[in-house]
């Protein structure tokens, strides 16, 4: 085999490895971008604009452990 | 050609490595397990316990406001404590400490330091000046420790006191701004050490040393993988939504476990990392037979005490393979 063709196989080897990483990270951006949502930090926004700190707080906390089962 | 083909292999394996060496390091495997000693039923939502000098446990439940008493088997004793605005009554109350007979309540609701004896007697609360609000409060270095949950609005978070609840100073400064990406990321709560306390942010992946003079130590975190989809503001900020860390708790060589949630399942709470206590992570320490863990914390004999709120648990931790 002449040192051109081992140098293409090693070429096309490098290739592929590198198209498979791409095509994971996107599929992982993607699929991030599906699933954030703010449903509490915007609660907490609308909530500010009416009511105080301290009762936002509450509802925050309310949201969080709906959501994420998490007692803040 | 055969060398050839070992050339190549080689080459894969090399550009492979970075990939699954980040699979690893997010998804290594459990090098300790818990063996459980007892486990009691503890409804609805036991958030905190503390010892007295007999062994005996006091388990405090966030949604009752009130304290059930344990014997060091786990034996129901009695309660105390309640809900309410009066003296002795508890409102959002999340950590207490027992010191000198008595019981300490970070009384948040009603903005005090409530004081219980170990049979319910009821003692004069305590107002701190400082402290409009407490959201926790521990007992160590001979000193109390009292903080705000939230860490910002400008003043401190970390206040210390001595056991006659003189100041004894302020040890961390809050974020000055009341904005609400700074306000909700401030949330945190605290893990003491042998050497100082640990802060872990709960919706930020972030968690602070600081030694006892309020001097920060060092800083640490896991590192999250895209599963974790965070999202940030024009100014670079992680916005404050998913719920990095649970509960933690400090072994008596100083090592920090920390739950985390699980992105599988946001509603789940139970894989406990490790740290060692110059921050490095070590690497994940087990998984708890429970749902989501609401607390946990050591004895005085390292025994292991968790919660998922309906039941307590307590366990033995054993090495599994080396770190």
């Amino acid at each position: 085999m002449s040192k051109t063709s081992r140098v293409l196989i090693l070429v096309v080897l490098l290739l592929s490895v590198l198209a498979l990483n791409v095509s994971a990270s996107v599929a992982t951006e993607v699929a991030t971008e599906e699933a954030a949502a703010l449903p509490c930090y915007d609660m907490w926004t609308n909530c500010k604009t009416t009511h105080s700190a301290e009762y936002c707080e509450g509802m925050w906390c309310g949201c969080m452990k709906a959501t994420y089962g998490s007692n803040c | 050609m055969i060398r050839l083909l070992s050339l190549h292999v080689l080459t894969a394996l090399v550009l492979a490595l970075p990939l699954a060496c980040q699979q690893a390091s997010g998804n290594p495997s459990p090098a300790e397990t818990v063996r459980e000693v007892w486990k009691v039923a503890t409804p609805p939502e036991t958030i905190w316990i503390d010892f007295d000098s007999g062994g005996n446990i006091y388990a405090l439940d966030f949604e009752e406001q009130k304290v059930t008493k344990l014997s060091s088997t786990g034996a129901r004793l009695g309660e105390l404590g309640r809900p309410g605005q009066e003296a002795g009554a508890l409102s959002k109350s999340r950590r207490f400490a027992h010191v000198d007979g008595r019981l300490y309540f970070a009384n948040e609701g009603n903005g005090r330091i409530e004081v219980l004896g170990t049979s319910g007697e009821v003692f004069p609360p305590i107002e701190l000046p400082a402290v409009a609000r407490p959201g926790e409060l521990y007992f160590a270095n001979q000193n109390f420790y009292v903080t705000r949950r939230f860490a910002s609005n400008g003043g401190a978070f970390v206040y210390a006191y001595d056991r006659n609840w003189k100041p004894r100073g302020e040890l961390r400064a809050a974020t000055a701004s009341a904005e609400g990406v700074e306000h909700l990321a401030s949330l945190n709560t605290v893990c003491t050490a042998p050497d100082g306390f640990w802060l872990v942010y709960v919706v930020q992946n972030r968690i602070e040393k600081v030694g006892w003079d309020g001097k920060v130590l060092l800083e640490t975190n896991r590192e999250l993988d895209d599963r974790w989809p965070f999202r940030k503001d024009a100014k670079g900020r992680v916005l404050p939504e998913i719920v990095v860390h649970r509960a933690c708790a400090v072994d008596r060589d100083g090592n920090l476990y920390v739950v985390y949630s699980n992105p599988e399942n946001w509603k789940r709470g139970n894989d406990v990392y490790k740290f060692a206590p110059d921050g490095r992570l070590l690497q994940k320490a087990f998984t708890l037979p429970v749902f989501n863990t609401t607390m946990m914390r050591f004895d005085r004999d390292g025994h292991f005490f968790y919660s998922d709120g309906k039941t307590l648990t307590k366990a033995k931790i054993e090495r599994t393979n080396q770190q």
